[in-house]
C-alpha cells in the first residue's frame, strides 16, 4: 500500500493529511471509548458478569422505548428532509421560473439557523407560554418536523449538486423512448440514488444525536439519556459507554451505504452542458411558488417574523454591546476553522477515492466515526487526550477549539467532497498526470475548476456547522475566549424574549455575511470560466 | 517517483513542517501570556451579574479575570464536569458556583483545596464548610410564585403539601428535576421528608398534573404571563417578574410553626487544588466573600440575599435571619441527590 502511495504524490499527500486529521480526531475518540470500555462497570464483553449487568441496562423497556423513539425520530426527520430538498432540488434544477435564485438563497437559510432557536421561536408563539395560543406542541411529530424543515438544506444542496452532474444526454436520451416520468424513475433517480443516500444518511445521524429540540418539546431520546448520565449524575465512563448503540447503529448504515454507493456507475461530467429546463405553465408555477413560500414559512419565516416580533432596540443593543467580543471570536475561527476543515477534507476525500476495497471500507467506518459521537462525550475525550502538562498549550489556547471542529465536523467535510470525487472521471486527472503535469497543477487547473461547486458548499457547510457549535465547546474552551454560541447559551438561560430575539438574528446575520462574500467569489468564478 | 512530484513531496513537506511549527509558536506565545498576573475563574452564576463583579475587582487588584462562564439549566454539561475532566491538570483556580451540592460534588471527588478566608469569619456556618473546602455567599431561596392575577394571596398554597390538593390540579410547574437548584430542592425534600414520604409526595403531585418546564427562567415565564397558576422557582428568577411590574407574588413556602421550611441556597466559592495561581485564587475568594459583593448582589437584578450581617440591601430583599430555613445539611443533600434523582428521573422524563 504504502509503495504504491509514494509512487503517486497526490495520494501520499491525501493520504499524509488523512493521516494527521485520522490522529487529531478520531484516536482520541478511540482511546476514550476503549479506556471507558474496560473501565466501565456496564461493559466487560468476556466476562459472564459484566455482561449480565450490560444485558440488564439495556433490556430495560425503558431504554428500549427510548432507543424506538430515537429511531422513529430519525426516520421521521430523513423522510421529511428527503420529501422537501429532494422535491426542492428537482423543482430549481429542472424547472424554470422567475425568482428562481432568490428562492434558492432562501431555501438554504433553513440551515443557517440552529435548530433550537427554531424550537424557541415556536415555543414562544405556541408554547405553555406562547404569546398566540397553546397548542399541543410537545410531541415527537413537532419534534421531526422541525427537524426536517431545519435539515432539508442538506437534502436539497446534495441532490442539486448530483442532479447536475447527471449527464444531460441520458436523461435526453431517456426522454425520446419513454415519458418524463418514466425516465425520472428509471433513469434520474437510480444516479441520484447515492446523493439521495449521502443525504438521508447525514439527516438521519444529526437528528438522532440533536439534543436540544427534544430536550426542549420534552421528548427523551437516547442522547438526552446520555446527558442525564452525563450532566446530571456525573458519571462519565456510563455516559461514554451508553454511546456504544448508538455507535453500533451508526456503523451498520455505513457498511450498508457503502455497499450500496459501490455498486452505482460512476458518471462523467459534462462540464459544457447547460440543462435544459421546463417551463411550466401558469397554474404550475404558482403552485410552484405556493409550495416554495409554504415550506419556507415553516421553516423559518414564521419562526424569523416572530423574533422580529419579539426584539426591541434596547435588547438589540444590549445583545450587540454584550457580545462584540464572541462575534468576533466566532468569526475568525469559523472561518479560519472552515478553510482547514475544507483542506483536510478535500485532500482525505482525494485519497479515498483513489483506493477502493475492504481498505476503502475500513477507512470509511473509521472516519465516520465521530459523527456520532455525543458532543459531551467528544468534549471529554479532547480533555483526556490534550489537558495534560506536556499538550497544556493546546489545552490551553485556541487550538483545543480547532481540535473540536476537527474532531465533530471533518467525517462531514471528507463525504461531502467524496461524493464529488467518486463522480469524477479519473481520466482528465490520468491524462493530465502521464503527461507530467504536477499534481499540484491537476489541483489547480482540473480538481479545483471541476469540482469548485463541492468544496464552495462544503466550506459553507463547514463554517455553519462550527460557528454554532456548543456542546463540546462549552467543556473545553479556553478561559476568555468566548465564542457566540456560548455567549448565547448564557444570556438564554435567564434573559427575556426579546433578548434571545436580538441573538438569534444577530447570530443568523454574522452567519450571513462570509457566506454572501462566499457567493460573490463562486459567481466570479463561474463568470470566469 | 518523478522528479516534479519529488519537488511537490519535498515541498509539501516543508509547508508541513512550517505550519506545525506555527501551530506550536502560537501554542508558545498562549502559555507564555497565561504565566502574567492573573487568575482563572469558572463562574456558574449568571454572567449579566457575576461580570460586572469581576471586572470590579480586575480594576481595583490589577490582576487580569479569565473567565468561563455557564450556568447551570438543562442544557450544562459545563463546569462541573470540566473540573472533574480537569482534575489531573487544572486549568482553573476559583470556582464561583451558584448553589452547594455540586460543589460537595467536587469537594468529595478531590478537586478542591481548603482556604479559610477572613472574609467567610461573619457568615453562619450552617453556609460554610467546616474545614474551608467552600464557603457560602449572597444566597437565594426556593419558593412559589404566584400569578396574583388567577389566585388570590388568600387562596394561596402556604405549604408544598397543600400542591397535592385537587384544586391546584394541572396549574403547577417545576423545572426539570435532574437539575440545578431545582434537583436540589427536591434532593432537600427528600432528607427532610424521608424517602417514602418524599416518593409519595411526587407521585401526587404527578397525579394532580404537575407541569415539568424546561427552567427556573420558563416557570417564571409560564406564572408571570398567567399560563399557568403557580411555579416553583429562585428568588432571582422570581425577581425579575416583581421588578418588571407582572402580577406575581412570592410565598416562602412553609413558614409555620411545625412546617418544614424553606430551601436557602447560597451562592459557594472555593479554591482548585493545583490551580496555577494560587496566591491570585486566595484574594479573589477574599473578595467575592466581602460584604462589598453581597451588597453588590443584593442591589442587582439577582437580588440575592446577604450572608453578613448588616449588609445594606433593598427593601425587596428579605433578610435571611428572618425566613424558616429547612433543616438539612449539604452534606446530606448531596448524598442524598443520586437516589432523588433516579426517581424522579423515572417518575417524570419517560
Amino acid at each position: 500500500m504504502f509503495k504504491t502511495i509514494k509512487k503517486n504524490p497526490g495520494k501520499f499527500f491525501g493520504f499524509s493529511i488523512l493521516l494527521i486529521g485520522f490522529l487529531l480526531a478520531i484516536v482520541p475518540l478511540f482511546y476514550t471509548l476503549i479506556t471507558s470500555y474496560v473501565q466501565s462497570q456496564y461493559f466487560t464483553f468476556f466476562n459472564p458478569k459484566q455482561l449480565r449487568i450490560y444485558w440488564s441496562l439495556f433490556s430495560q423497556s425503558r431504554i428500549l422505548l427510548i432507543f424506538g423513539r430515537t429511531m422513529l425520530l430519525g426516520v421521521g426527520t430523513a423522510t421529511i428532509s428527503i420529501l422537501i430538498g429532494g422535491s426542492f432540488a428537482f423543482v430549481f434544477e429542472r424547472v424554470q421560473f422567475k425568482f428562481a435564485k432568490i428562492l434558492r438563497g432562501l431555501c438554504l437559510v433553513p440551515i443557517l439557523i440552529p435548530p433550537y432557536i427554531i424550537t424557541i421561536s415556536w415555543m414562544q408563539m405556541f408554547g405553555i407560554t406562547g404569546y398566540i395560543s397553546k397548542l399541543p406542541i410537545y410531541n415527537l411529530f413537532s419534534t421531526m418536523s422541525i427537524m426536517g424543515l431545519c435539515l432539508f438544506p442538506i437534502v436539497f444542496l446534495i441532490v442539486s449538486a448530483g442532479l447536475k452532474r447527471i449527464s444531460s444526454r441520458v436523461e435526453e436520451s431517456a426522454r425520446l423512448v419513454s415519458g418524463k416520468f418514466r425516465t425520472f424513475w428509471k433513469i434520474t433517480l437510480p444516479l441520484l440514488m447515492p446523493y439521495l443516500l449521502t443525504a438521508s444518511f447525514f439527516v438521519f445521524v444529526l437528528s438522532i444525536s440533536e439534543f436540544g429540540v427534544p430536550m426542549l418539546l420534552h421528548q427523551n431520546v437516547f442522547v438526552s439519556e446520555i446527558f442525564y448520565r452525563f450532566g446530571a449524575f456525573f458519571d462519565h465512563e456510563a455516559a461514554i459507554s451508553m454511546t456504544l448503540p448508538l455507535l453500533i447503529l451508526v456503523l451498520f448504515l455505513i457498511v450498508i451505504q457503502s455497499k450500496i454507493l459501490g455498486k452505482k456507475p460512476v458518471q462523467t461530467i459534462n462540464s459544457n452542458f447547460t440543462q435544459k429546463k421546463i417551463k411550466p405553465s401558469k397554474k404550475a408555477e404558482f403552485s410552484i411558488y405556493f409550495f416554495i413560500l409554504l415550506i419556507l414559512s415553516f421553516s423559518f419565516l414564521i419562526p424569523i417574523a416572530s423574533l422580529f416580533y419579539l426584539v426591541n432596540w434596547a435588547g438589540f443593543t444590549y445583545a450587540i454591546r454584550t457580545s462584540l467580543t464572541a462575534i468576533w471570536n466566532s468569526l475568525w475561527i469559523s472561518i479560519g476553522g472552515a478553510s482547514l476543515l475544507t483542506f483536510f477534507g478535500f485532500f482525505a476525500a482525494y485519497f479515498l477515492s483513489s483506493i477502493s476495497g475492504i481498505k476503502k471500507r475500513v477507512l470509511d467506518i473509521l472516519i465516520m466515526i465521530p459523527i456520532i459521537i455525543p458532543s459531551s462525550v467528544v468534549g471529554i475525550s479532547l480533555i483526556r487526550t490534550w489537558n495534560n502538562p506536556s499538550t497544556s498549550w493546546i489545552y490551553g489556547s485556541i487550538l483545543i477549539l480547532i481540535l473540536v471542529y476537527l474532531t465533530r465536523f471533518l467525517p462531514y467535510a471528507i463525504k461531502l467532497q467524496e461524493s464529488n470525487f467518486t463522480q469524477l472521471t479519473k481520466n482528465l486527472e490520468e491524462s493530465a498526470h502521464l503527461t507530467g503535469t504536477s499534481f499540484f497543477k491537476i489541483i489547480k487547473k482540473i480538481l479545483i475548476p471541476l469540482l469548485f461547486p463541492g468544496i464552495i458548499a462544503t466550506w459553507a457547510i463547514s463554517f455553519i456547522l462550527i460557528i454554532r457549535e456548543l456542546g463540546a465547546s462549552i467543556l473545553v474552551y479556553p478561559p476568555g475566549f468566548e465564542t457566540l454560541p456560548i455567549r448565547i447559551f448564557n444570556l438564554v438561560h435567564y434573559n427575556a424574549p426579546e433578548s434571545i430575539a436580538a441573538l438569534c438574528l444577530l447570530l443568523i446575520v454574522i452567519v450571513l455575511i462570509p457566506l454572501a462574500f462566499i457567493y460573490i467569489l463562486y459567481k466570479n468564478q463561474t463568470r470566469k470560466k | 517517483m518523478t522528479k516534479k512530484g519529488k519537488v511537490f513531496s519535498n515541498s509539501l513537506l516543508l509547508f508541513s513542517l512550517s505550519a506545525i511549527l506555527v501551530l506550536v509558536l502560537i501554542g508558545v506565545i498562549f502559555s507564555i501570556l497565561a504565566q502574567s498576573n492573573q487568575v482563572v475563574v469558572y463562574v456558574s452564576h449568571d454572567q449579566d451579574y457575576s461580570e460586572p463583579i469581576l471586572l470590579d475587582f480586575q480594576k481595583e487588584t490589577g490582576i487580569k479575570i479569565k473567565a468561563v462562564y455557564d450556568t447551570e439549566s438543562t442544557k450544562t454539561t459545563g463546569l462541573v464536569n470540566r473540573l472533574i475532566e480537569e482534575k489531573n491538570n487544572p486549568q482553573a483556580d476559583v470556582f464561583w458556583n451558584n448553589e452547594v451540592s455540586r460543589t460537595l460534588v467536587l469537594k468529595n471527588k478531590d478537586i478542591l483545596e481548603p482556604y479559610c478566608s477572613i472574609n467567610a469569619e461573619g457568615i453562619d456556618k450552617k453556609y460554610k464548610d467546616k474545614e474551608c473546602y467552600w464557603t457560602g455567599f449572597a444566597a437565594r431561596a426556593r419558593i412559589l410564585l404566584i400569578n396574583t392575577d388567577l389566585v388570590s394571596l388568600k387562596d394561596a398554597p402556604k405549604t408544598l403539601e397543600e400542591l397535592t390538593d385537587k384544586k391546584w390540579q394541572n396549574k403547577i410547574t417545576l423545572a426539570n428535576p435532574l437539575f440545578g437548584t431545582t434537583a436540589s430542592h427536591m434532593s432537600a425534600l427528600f432528607v427532610v421528608l424521608g424517602k417514602e414520604k418524599a416518593e409519595t409526595f411526587f407521585k401526587k403531585l404527578k397525579e394532580n398534573g404537575l407541569i415539568i418546564s424546561e427552567s427556573n427562567g420558563r416557570t417564571r415565564d409560564a406564572v408571570a404571563s398567567g399560563t399557568i397558576e403557580i411555579g416553583f422557582t429562585d428568588t432571582d428568577d422570581a425577581n425579575d417578574a416583581v421588578v418588571d411590574g407582572k402580577a406575581v407574588s412570592v410565598i416562602y413556602p412553609d413558614q409555620g410553626k411545625d412546617q418544614i421550611g424553606t430551601l436557602i441556597i447560597p451562592n459557594s466559592v472555593m479554591l482548585i487544588k493545583g490551580g496555577k495561581n494560587k496566591e491570585n485564587a486566595k484574594i479573589l475568594i477574599d473578595y467575592l466573600l466581602s460584604p462589598e459583593t453581597e451588597r453588590k448582589l443584593a442591589f442587582s437584578k439577582a437580588a440575592q440575599m446577604p450572608l453578613h450581617i448588616g449588609v445594606k440591601k433593598p427593601k425587596n430583599v428579605p433578610d435571611v435571619s428572618k425566613i424558616k430555613t429547612m433543616n438539612v445539611t449539604w452534606q446530606e443533600v448531596t448524598e442524598m441527590l443520586p437516589l432523588s434523582q433516579e426517581f424522579l428521573m423515572n417518575l417524570f422524563i419517560s
